[in-house]
């Protein structure tokens, strides 16, 4: 538990939803929030829970470890901010989220558009928190509940939230804030503009003339996999590192799940950078090969660093993510031989973290494909380079750790050996 | 379960302020003790360092290698595997790596528990003594939690049992100084007093196993069932010293609190028959010490309704609790709520009594408990109802509302030295019922 605000506040900006615009700069913002979804979870306290929210409550019930650690994280909270009174009103707020699409926002101060990750920022917060998103058990549970939002975001009624009106995302000011100019629109005529769901909202495809591959002909150009952020630039990393420290070293084994293909990354570079809200959120091929490994790990979604607590980056937990979250592995062998293979990582964060390939083991890549999509959720993408691969990166890199760097989908970021 | 040594004092004698007192004062009451206790842990925790770097290490059983892979391979089980053992401050810290850590564990599955002398408790429950500092640092504590860590510690342990089950455990039951056939060793365990001896000339007194001894029969008329035909006495079904007494005992509480109060829906497993324990009586009590029989039997005449085995955490101790210098008697109301254990309903036939559920519980080392019952059977106070194999145990005993008119024992005992008169027999009145027709 953290008394401190000032120290509450550095760990709220922190989290990767306030970095991306999924939620409110300032925390002032997250109780009126969720006083807003406890009223609303309470007015329909009798309605039947999702059998995934039933199930997380049959865990709680039988393990008395999970059922000590979601009953302390809930009093923890300090009584200013603690919008959860027991147990069983987290499930009914949980249950209300799911049963919803995110509505458009104009006002920074009051997004949020990551509902859940307000909802828990306070427990997440907590000694009993931070080992509650820690429990293979809660977390598998919670799961069961983000993909059951998942299938209504998949649905044709989520997209009640695509309209033009003041909270819909197809409203001017959301327009512009999405930058809905530079995607391709299924018909601007039909209704929801033809999008078929909320996720097809947010994975629309953007046009190919705003993503221009980097020197196509050129092999030893390495483009950016996706539009974001950089976040770092590691190079040399150790196979091994303790991941959890507040210096969040990469860990190539615990990055790579135990794949064959380990020990090929060890001493190699890694770049990661995050994705914004208004982001394009699919992904591309950053060379051209044949992938020869493809899988999605099931990690964890809502678990932060607790050492990071004043870190002054504010970058909060990202290289950690890597390491322990949900997260794609899609190994390429390259074909041009300096750089052997690449691994594009995609990482969960919060929310639904679900991560879709769209290629398969064994299939052939161009530089610049589209290979798998981010539904809605957090995301960050890690690159992982063989040692000795990279000759140098190009892409703009903060010296101090207070400057960003945007990178852009099909973009020049490196140039091979 | 060993004897724990608390310091003499007379607390508050309201039984719950007793309760809370001793679980405040504990780290202050255990003080003078714990560096003594402690000691000796590192005194066991050395010698087994020691065998290691002369070469002496075992050979890896599969279920070591399995622990081994989980730690490697789950980030969160190696982070607080690593940083666990980092939390031990450096004069007690005997292992460089969870690497030789686990080399140690290992080490230990090929021995069998040893007798040096009454007070040699690191060396009778020598799992226990390679895990203390461990499982009592913060970083210990949330890796006994992981599930992925407690399975696969629990197949470690089942490994083990199985060699305490062997003929290759039975080099430990000769008359040799560390041997349990020594006098001193008989004496402290009541061998020859208490118990049914297979064959006093044969090697090893005609034992199988260690955990035949371990779990060997008492005599009959050393435990002798009192008043066999009515259930207005309950019996006790276990040797044991009282831990703890809760009425009104509620559905769901905060069983991880410094009180440590008993939360029913927990303690059974979400049972069918959970509610109709609700409001009633919970009375704990723990094996203590190698003289105790390491069987139960049943406290009432009734019949058997249910019987359920949960597999639990049984190395996981109460955040609320100090260092436990014997790995988890200090946790026993959280062990009620999340640690291996039994569940046995006996429906006594009478509606104010009801029924009565006996719960053995396994605190670490092997907790490994066999129940002879089944659902439907008919049993006779004092009839043997299960054993534990080698490892702490623990009891308690769940009464339904307005069954019990009368717990015979002093609440609660565990704030005090554990005196001879205190500990309570297998099969020796520890209630009086309430029946049909007592009027009220």
């Amino acid at each position: 538990m953290i008394d401190r605000q000032d120290e509450l506040d550095a760990r709220y900006r922190g989290l990767y939803p306030v970095r991306a615009g999924f939620l409110p700069a300032g925390r002032h913002g997250v109780t009126p929030f969720n006083r807003g979804l406890q009223a609303a979870a309470m007015r329909r306290d009798d309605a039947e829970l999702e059998p995934s929210v039933q199930a997380l409550a049959r865990l709680m019930e039988r393990d008395g470890v999970v059922r000590m650690l979601v009953a302390e994280m809930i009093d923890e909270v300090d009584a200013a901010h603690r919008t959860v009174e027991t147990p069983g009103e987290l499930l009914r707020q949980l249950d209300h989220i799911i049963r919803l699409a995110p509505h458009w926002e104009d006002d920074p101060a009051k997004r949020h558009f990551f509902p859940m990750s307000t909802l828990f920022t306070y427990m997440m917060m907590t000694r009993a928190g931070e080992a509650a998103f820690r429990n293979r058990r809660f977390n598998d549970a919670l799961r069961a509940i983000l993909r059951a939002w998942c299938a209504y975001l998949d649905s044709p009624d989520s997209r009640d939230v695509l309209n033009e009106g003041p909270h819909g995302w197809l409203s001017p000011q959301a327009q512009r804030y999405n930058r809905l100019d530079t995607c391709r629109i299924p018909d601007k005529d039909a209704s929801h503009w033809g999008f078929a769901s909320f996720n097809a909202f947010f994975h629309r495809e953007i046009k190919p003339s705003e993503r221009p591959i980097s020197a196509p002909a050129d092999p030893r150009v390495v483009v950016s996999a996706n539009d974001g952020t950089v976040y770092r630039v590691a190079r040399e990393v150790a196979s091994d590192a303790p991941f959890w420290i507040k210096a969040q070293p990469y860990s190539v084994r615990d990055m790579l799940a135990g794949s064959p293909l380990t020990e090929r990354f060890a001493g190699g570079d890694v770049l990661q950078s995050y994705l914004s809200g208004a982001d394009y959120h699919r992904w591309h091929a950053p060379v051209a090969g044949t992938v020869v490994e493809l899988r999605v790990v099931e990690g964890l979604m809502f678990s932060n660093l607790e050492s990071m607590g004043n870190d002054i980056s504010g970058m909060g937990s990202q290289g950690y993510y890597t390491n322990i979250n949900t997260r794609g592995i899609c190994i390429i062998k390259a074909d041009h031989p300096g750089l052997g293979h690449v691994c594009v990582m995609p990482v969960g964060i919060t929310e639904v973290s679900s991560i879709r390939h769209s290629v398969e083991a064994g299939d052939r890549v161009e530089k610049g494909q589209e290979i798998g999509r981010f539904s809605y959720g957090g995301s960050s993408m890690a690159l992982l380079f063989e040692r000795g691969a990279i000759e140098r990166f190009t892409a703009f890199v903060p010296d101090d750790p207070g400057r960003t760097g945007r990178i852009r989908v099909n973009a020049e970021i490196a140039i091979a050996t | 379960m060993a004897l724990l040594q608390h310091d003499t004092r007379s607390g508050p004698m309201n039984e719950q302020d007793a309760h809370a007192a001793f679980h405040r004062n504990r780290a202050a009451v255990q003080f003078a003790k714990l560096d003594r206790d402690f000691d000796q842990i590192s005194e066991f925790q050395r010698f087994v360092r020691w065998e290691l770097d002369r070469g002496n290490a075992k050979p890896m059983r599969p279920e070591v290698k399995i622990l081994a892979e989980i730690i490697e391979r789950e980030p969160f089980v190696r982070m607080y595997a690593r940083e666990g053992l980092s939390e031990i401050p450096w004069p007690r810290r005997h292992f460089d790596s969870v690497d030789q850590m686990l080399q140690a564990i290992n080490y230990v599955t090929w021995t069998a528990p040893i007798f040096r002398d009454v007070n040699s408790i690191s060396w009778q429950f020598p799992l226990s003594a390679l895990m203390n500092f461990w499982m009592m640092t913060p970083s210990g504590k949330q890796l006994m939690r992981m599930p992925q860590f407690n399975d696969a510690i629990n197949d470690v342990m089942a490994a083990w049992c199985s060699f305490l089950d062997s003929p290759d455990s039975l080099y430990v039951l000769n008359d040799g100084p560390t041997g349990w056939l020594n006098e001193k060793a008989l004496e402290y365990n009541k061998v020859v007093e208490d118990y049914e001896i297979p064959d006093r000339d044969a090697p090893h007194w005609g034992w199988k196993s260690y955990n035949e001894f371990f779990h060997r029969m008492v005599r009959a008329d050393r435990r002798p069932v009192d008043d066999p035909d009515s259930n207005r006495v309950i019996n006790s079904p276990n040797d044991g010293v009282a831990w703890a007494i809760e009425h009104y005992a509620q559905r769901d509480d905060a069983f991880w609190l410094k009180t440590q109060v008993y939360s029913l829906g927990n303690m059974l497993n979400q049972s069918p028959f959970t509610e109709r324990f609700v409001g009633g009586t919970v009375y704990q009590t723990y094996v203590n010490g190698g003289a105790d029989w390491h069987g139960f039997s049943a406290p009432i005449n009734g019949v058997v309704k249910g019987v359920e085995k949960v597999r639990g955490y049984c190395w996981s101790e109460s955040d609320a609790v100090g260092p436990d210098p014997m790995s988890g008697p200090y946790s026993q109301g959280w062990a009620a709520g999340v640690a291996s254990r039994a569940m046995i309903y006996i429906d006594s036939g009478d509606t104010t009594l009801g029924m009565v559920c006996v719960i053995p519980i396994g605190l670490t080392e092997v907790s490994s408990l066999d129940c002879f019952v089944k659902e439907g059977d008919a049993v006779k106070k004092g009839d043997v109802l299960g054993q534990f194999s080698f490892g702490g145990s623990s009891f308690a005993l769940v009464f339904q509302p307005g069954a019990v008119r009368e717990i015979l024992v002093k609440p609660p005992l565990t704030g005090r030295n554990a005196q001879p008169e205190d500990t309570l027999r297998a099969n020796e009145r520890c209630a009086i019922a309430n029946l049909d027709g007592d009027g009220g």
